[in-house]
């Protein structure tokens, strides 16, 4: 693959990631602050750096962050086109063309001599900040190939872009696992998550951090020297990987925590089926009505299972494959108020109705079991838009009629109607992970969570068959709390899908 | 659908969870305080932080850092500071609600942030509790100033002055002479207070410098204003409001090369729309258009997207100037316009609705602007023109000439278009 | 777990945030172009630092009384070439009461001309030639001269001024070795003029005669040490600009006389120091003279009276006060906050080395204060029958310098003073060498013999911890030392720069003993 070609699929790869980000972030955080302006004041300019002493070179993260103003005012020479957008070439183009001159100013010294510094991987990006004006996010990722002497090397790292910039400047050496920093200027944690989070409402000045000194060694430390150190003074802990190694670094998952988190979907997946939809009553019944067996249940959960799980994977490799296609950012806004506006009519109608039924408890009471469904059909609709393809899944209805006698192969088909719409929920969890660099842990957690709604199906399914005629059907939903929750969560649905609208204009 | 809401918030833990205990992303709270993400290197920052971790619950530390943040913030030209110290107020007066240290920086800091009625309210309590402070009439003095209430300002001022001569009450007593039409009077207050001030407060001095600077260009001293900007950018170099202020002198001057080098150089550091909308005019006599679009572009954005409401007569002044959005200007400054009564408002105002073809209503706000006959070329030219179209031939060549002949190039555009109506036809009355 | 709170906190803000969305506001997003003008400015030109007033010590001077009066404080030599004037449009002035009744009876007044050789900057600041040599005052590389004249306004024969010299040259500040060479020799030294009534008089840059450890004492909440050494002079290094003039005793009695003894009528003097700067009508429609009358910014006679017993709400009051107006200071002197600060953090905090240490203070009334700082201490007090800071005929509290002239100047002095059992030290008058901050330390939890009770340890043994200045004084007019030159590295402990108005109030200590916020 040509290094070009490679360069635009990262990037490529680099914005839709982003983007998911700004989606899901649209309408989970919508309330952050960097949603609305750049926190570090809108004619800032901001500069991360982060270097990494290994065994065969220096790597060096630079991240450049334009707030609004500057953006704007780089506007001009990026839109080579004019037509007003920057379209995916011209931002590689205008990258191209400033990277040369910008890294000129990253002055890297080993042992008092200048190391050239070479571009390993680089992307841009432009996210959306205040009044809709855009921000622009640079990162490269560099290295400086040196050939470490024992016992000590000393480095000596400057960066000398925008001078006079107000503006973030933060430094950062990263040890790695086999390789001493020591006597070091710069301190080995950092504040921003590479100019990602500013801290909020801090009482401290902005970081102004323009050069940097150590020494590292790859044998032991020299006598009298000073460990690298955090900003809260501990000891800076080893960074696992070697960036030139894996340049994508993902931060370690202690097996507790994954553990932990695998049940917490589990749980969560179990939870999620008591919620309307997903035909528990109907599956229920059905077993009930036609005088399933225990093998029958459990053959439901796992259909249900594997479907879901499918399900989710096929959504999210399409959403993936998608933004290749789309540029999502010409895409995104009208998504957001489009989605937005669906979510708001949504949560509007059923605010209204579940209002009504609350006020008419008694008497709407039965007619409350045909409402799950109308809202298993709403539910798979709304975080869908956001990706551009909810009209693939709109009209795709279930097939809640039962049957009159079991067959395996009605089972399979009403187990696979029942999966078939994936949560959104769970598409969440898949595309966080992936946003996190965390694939294959989200895979595992999708996972999860799909055996966790099949649980329940299947206990409610058992349920129904030992139970017999003790357990009605709505029963479920007798308890005041599922009739006051749904209520409050269509109010907070409408007020989901106003701020989507809000920012996506 | 009910649990969903719900269900992303604690998927988000989970990824928060995995996520967060990677080196990567350690977010280090350097400080045991909340509030403080890193260690500042400014000592006095120093001392100020420490003095909140050692007495967190007194509002002392806040009120100190409070202080530093907004002079640093005058300093730099980074605004986002300001923001800083209001949180810092915030605090101590969460703390302490009647702590006088936290009440003035809250009052001058409500001004800083444009919220003038505030700020005088702020004010008038103040002066209640604390009649001979004169920090006090300083934050009255401004709010009144900027409301229009020109003979309260004169009156806080006075006060003030009489309190505490100082550079601070000089600088404002220069400032309301300039209002009142005292070009001489005003310089000779700036020169007074430039000398007064701190000579280890770099960014004091020059800014009285700055001032001085700035009334000599609207009285048409491009040269002696160049020299006081020199002598301010020598003194602190780089100092983005006299960088402003040369470019302007030397586009005044004609020398437009000049002026863009230095209007440019202003951009690099701390943009201001009266400076990006000059730079868009020299671009356009340099017959550069494409850049005088963007610079135009970049004040649009700004001044559309980014300000707020009540705090754009830049925008309302720069449609009317060139016949765009001729309504909506309107309507900005007259938004603007029943929030403040100052002279520029109004001249604002007037000039919108002049070019909106009410020229009846324009000619008694435009005669408000004139009111304390400040010498002030473009409020002459608006006048003059609205004469103009009224009839009032002889009114209208007054104002017109006395405008080119005190600053003949207020405007790098409006100026001429003055010179023209001087020589144009009059209209028949 | 942070990570989570704040993500939680987000969305719960998110969700109340909903309703407001629609009425989103900002704030003026780019600084205006009308920046305001700056609200607290250090008037450093007429910021009056320390007054020093004793019987001159120099070989055959004794007939005299030198007295020093320093302003513009903190310059830091390394700040670049910068000359450190005085303002022309402050007047500075030295004021001697010699009846009693607040008002000054013989003033000092001193005037300073820029003599403008580049008449087109208003500061001046850049006009050294950095190329040229200032050898002596006259040389033309000194290209911003400031000259100035002293008047001497005498009560008794009327108010006019009468005019003791003009045209006198302030030496250049002492920029480099480079710039200004034996800088002493050169230009210190010849910018002492002899006066026609035999005295002498100097102005220009010195070295900081004070020393403290202002982190050990006034730096917010941070008593440092108790020790008597150990202490950093936070002033080291720093510059100050100094008026200094030495004048024949009888020029300053009231009798015109030398008093015949330490107790006669005549002996005991007010000596303070003031500047002032001239009001201006706003706006005056004949635009003709719009000078307005002088107004004292700045007074200064006691050193640290601002700190120790003048509270934060009454230091601008005090600054524009005469001394006959001194009466509504006093009940902050009878009951200070100070010393119930200090026992509370040595209580609390402790020292320096954490050490916590209990404090007892006298009670108010603190008679002891108001004498040393108010009244005068009267004769037999616990001083014996020849000693006395009262003057004679006294109408009430006037804060001043008490200057005993007919005691004279001892061979052994001690920098404590008279609590160093030395009559000639603070608080009769003061010496450069004095250690005012440790004596006023030990006076304000009553370690003196003033309150026998409280003379014990801790509260005698308190100090900052630096007991004399980083420079030798001169034992010669003008006694403070030569100014530090340009080259001098920065001073790494720079002190703090804010304003009253920006420094906050100090939190204050309740009945129980408790720190409190000022109310």
């Amino acid at each position: 693959m040509a290094p070009q070609k490679a360069n635009r699929k990262q990037a490529k790869a680099h914005a839709m990631k982003f983007n998911l980000i700004v989606i899901t972030n649209a309408i989970i955080l919508f309330a952050a602050a960097g949603v609305f302006a750049h926190p570090l004041g809108n004619f800032s300019v901001n500069q991360y750096s982060k270097l990494e002493a290994g065994k065969t070179g220096i790597a060096i993260r630079q991240v450049l962050d334009l707030a609004e103003i500057p953006t704007f005012q780089e506007t001009p020479s990026i839109d080579a086109d004019k037509d007003g957008t920057l379209s995916d070439g011209e931002l590689r183009a205008y990258l191209a063309r400033i990277s040369p001159a910008y890294l000129a100013n990253l002055k890297l010294w080993m042992n008092g001599a200048e190391r050239p510094i070479r571009v390993v991987k680089d992307a841009i990006l432009i996210n959306v900040g205040a009044g809709g004006l855009q921000t622009l996010r640079i990162e490269w990722d560099l290295a400086a190939d040196v050939e470490p002497r024992d016992p000590e090397n000393k480095i000596n790292f400057r960066n000398d872009n925008y001078p006079e910039r107000i503006g973030w400047r933060e430094i950062v050496v990263n040890r790695v696992a086999g390789v001493e920093v020591f006597n070091s200027s710069a301190f080995g944690s950092g504040v921003t998550d590479e100019l990602n989070a500013y801290p909020q409402e801090s009482l401290s000045s902005p970081l102004d951090e323009r050069a940097a000194e150590f020494s590292f060694a790859l044998g032991s430390l020299p006598v009298g020297a000073k460990l690298l150190r955090n900003r809260d003074g501990h000891a800076a802990p080893a960074v696992q990987q070697d960036r030139l190694a894996a340049l994508i670094s993902v931060p370690k998952i202690t097996p507790l925590i994954a553990l932990f988190g695998l049940l917490f979907a589990f749980g969560l997946g179990a939870a999620h089926a008591m919620s309307p939809g997903h035909g528990k009553t109907v599956v229920g019944a059905y077993l009930v009505g036609s005088k399933g067996t225990p093998a029958h249940a459990i053959f439901l959960g796992l259909t249900v299972t594997v479907t879901h799980t499918l399900g989710v994977f096929a959504l999210g490799i399409i959403t993936l494959l998608a933004s290749n296609y789309i540029l999502p950012e010409t895409l995104m806004p009208f998504l957001s108020f489009f989605s937005g506006l669906i979510v708001l009519y949504i949560g509007l109608t059923m605010f209204k109705t579940r209002l009504l039924a609350l006020l008419g408890a008694a008497e709407h009471h039965h007619r409350s079991h045909i409402a799950p469904d109308h809202e298993h059909d709403l539910h798979d609709h709304v975080p869908h838009s956001h990706d551009g393809h909810s009209h693939t899944h709109g009209g795709t209805t279930h097939t809640h009629v039962p049957p009159e006698n079991i067959t395996w192969k009605s089972l399979l088909a009403l187990g696979v109607s029942g999966g078939l719409l994936p949560c959104p929920s769970a598409l969440v969890l898949m595309l966080s992970a992936v946003n996190l660099n965390r694939v294959g842990y989200g895979l595992v957690l999708t996972l999860a969570f799909s055996f966790g709604l099949a649980a329940t199906l299947t206990c409610v399914g058992l349920l129904f068959l030992y139970g017999g005629k003790l357990f009605d059907g709505s029963g479920l939903k007798q308890n005041p709390i599922f009739r006051v929750v749904p209520v409050v969560s269509a109010f907070v649905i409408a007020c989901l899908g106003a701020v989507i609208c809000y920012n996506s204009i | 659908m009910k649990v969903r809401t719900f269900l992303i918030i604690l998927l988000l833990c989970i990824a928060a969870l995995g996520f967060g205990c990677g080196t990567r992303s350690e977010m280090v709270r350097a400080s045991p305080s909340d509030n403080i993400a890193a260690a500042d290197t400014d000592p006095l920052m120093q001392k100020a932080q420490s003095l909140i971790e050692k007495s967190p619950d007194l509002p002392i530390g806040y009120t100190q850092l409070a202080a530093l943040f907004a002079k640093r913030a005058r300093e730099t030209g980074d605004f986002d500071l300001n923001s800083k110290a209001e949180t810092a107020v915030g605090r101590a007066l969460e703390l302490d609600p009647a702590d006088i240290t936290a009440r003035k920086l809250q009052a001058s800091l409500s001004l800083t942030f444009h919220r003038f009625s505030k700020g005088l309210e702020l004010g008038t309590k103040l002066q209640k509790d604390f009649p001979n402070d004169p920090f006090v009439y300083g934050v009255l003095t401004d709010a009144n100033a900027e409301l229009g209430n020109y003979d309260q300002a004169v009156e806080a001022a006075q006060k003030m002055v009489d309190l505490k001569p100082s550079t601070a009450s000089y600088a404002r007593v220069a400032h309301l002479r300039s209002l009142y039409g005292d070009h001489n009077g005003a310089v000779e207050m700036f020169k007074t207070a430039a000398r007064a001030a701190d000579p280890l407060d770099k960014e004091a001095q020059s800014w009285c410098l700055v001032q001085l600077g700035d009334e000599l260009w609207k009285g048409g001293n491009y040269a002696d204003a160049e020299k006081v900007y020199d002598e301010a950018l020598d003194n602190l170099p780089n100092f983005y409001l006299a960088l402003a202020g040369k470019g302007r002198v030397r586009a005044a001057q004609g020398d437009l090369a000049g002026a863009e080098k230095y209007l440019s150089d202003v951009q690099l550091r701390v943009p201001n729309p009266d400076a990006i909308l000059l730079l868009a005019q020299v671009y356009k006599l340099l017959g550069n258009d494409l850049k005088a679009n963007e610079q135009v572009k970049l004040f649009e954005a700004i001044e559309e997207k980014l300000s707020v409401i009540g705090d754009q007569k830049a925008l309302a002044l720069f449609r009317a100037d060139n016949d765009l959005k001729l309504p909506e200007a309107l309507a900005i400054a007259e938004q603007e316009y029943i929030l403040r009564k100052d002279i520029y408002t109004a001249d604002v105002y007037a000039w919108c609705l002049f070019k909106n073809g009410r020229v009846e209503e324009a000619k008694k706000v435009i005669d408000e602007a004139l009111r304390l006959k400040t010498r002030d070329a473009r409020i002459m030219y608006h006048a003059g023109m609205i004469d103009k179209a009224l009839g009032n031939n002889k009114s209208s060549r007054d104002h017109l000439t006395a405008a080119i002949k005190l600053n003949p190039a207020f405007d790098l555009i409006q100026a001429s278009k003055a010179r023209m109506a001087l020589d144009g036809p009059a209209k028949s009355e | 777990m942070k990570k989570i709170k704040n993500t939680l906190r987000n969305i719960a803000g998110g969700l109340t945030a909903v309703s407001m969305i629609l009425t989103l506001s900002g704030v003026p997003v780019l600084a205006s172009s009308h920046a305001e003008a700056p609200m607290t400015s250090m008037d450093r030109y007429a910021d009056n630092t320390d007054v020093y007033a004793f019987r001159s010590t120099e070989a055959g001077r004794s007939g005299f009384v030198t007295i020093i009066s320093n302003f513009i404080p903190f310059q830091d030599p390394s700040g670049g070439p910068q000359f450190y004037r005085f303002d022309d449009s402050v007047l500075y002035e030295i004021k001697i009461d010699n009846t009693g009744d607040g008002v000054p009876d013989i003033t000092y007044q001193f005037q300073f001309t820029t003599q403008i050789v580049n008449p087109t900057t208003v500061l001046g600041q850049n006009a050294v030639n950095e190329n040229g040599v200032i050898s002596n005052l006259s040389d033309l590389d000194y290209n911003m001269p400031q000259t100035y004249s002293v008047r001497r306004v005498d009560r008794q024969s009327g108010r006019r001024g009468q005019l003791v010299a003009a045209g006198l040259k302030m030496p250049p500040s002492n920029v480099g070795p480079r710039v200004t060479p034996n800088y002493e020799t050169n230009l210190g030294q010849p910018a002492i003029y002899n006066l026609p009534n035999g005295g002498r008089v100097f102005c220009g840059q010195r070295d900081e005669g004070f020393f403290i450890d202002v982190g050990a004492v006034f730096d917010g909440l941070a008593f440092r040490s108790i020790a008597a050494s150990g202490g950093v002079d936070t002033l080291r290094g720093l510059n100050v600009n100094t008026i200094a003039i030495e004048v024949p005793i009888q020029d300053l009695t009231r009798s015109r006389a030398v008093p015949a003894s330490s107790t006669s009528p005549d002996a005991v003097v007010g000596i303070y120091s003031t500047a002032s700067r001239r009001a201006t009508r706003v706006i005056n429609p004949s635009q003709v003279n719009t000078e307005g009358p002088w107004r004292q910014v700045s007074r200064l006679g006691n050193p640290l009276v601002n700190e120790v017993v003048i509270p934060l709400g009454l230091k601008d009051a005090f600054n524009m006060l005469e001394p006959t107006g001194d009466a509504v200071a006093v009940p902050a002197v009878l009951d200070p906050e100070l010393p119930k600060l200090i026992k509370f953090i040595f209580g609390a905090y402790g020292d320096f080395n954490g050490n916590r240490v209990n404090i007892e203070i006298p009670p108010a009334p603190r008679n002891d204060l108001a004498q040393i700082f108010a009244l005068g201490i009267p004769v037999n007090a616990v001083t014996g029958p020849t000693y006395t800071t009262v003057i004679e005929g006294t109408n009430g509290p006037h804060e001043y310098l008490r200057l005993n002239l007919g005691i004279a100047p001892t061979a052994s002095p001690s920098r404590l003073g008279l609590l160093g059992g030395d009559v000639a030290g603070f608080p009769n008058g003061r010496r450069v060498f004095d250690d005012v901050v440790d004596i006023a330390l030990r006076a304000v939890v009553g370690g003196t013999p003033f309150t026998p009770t409280f003379n014990v340890a801790p509260n005698n043994t308190l100090g900052d911890g630096v007991s004399t200045n980083e420079q030798p004084y001169l034992t010669r007019f003008p006694y403070l030392a030569p100014p530090n030159p340009g080259n001098t590295p920065r001073p790494s402990n720079f002190p703090a720069q804010l304003t009253d108005d920006e420094k906050g109030s100090l939190p204050i200590v309740d009945l129980q003993g408790k720190l409190v916020r000022r109310r």
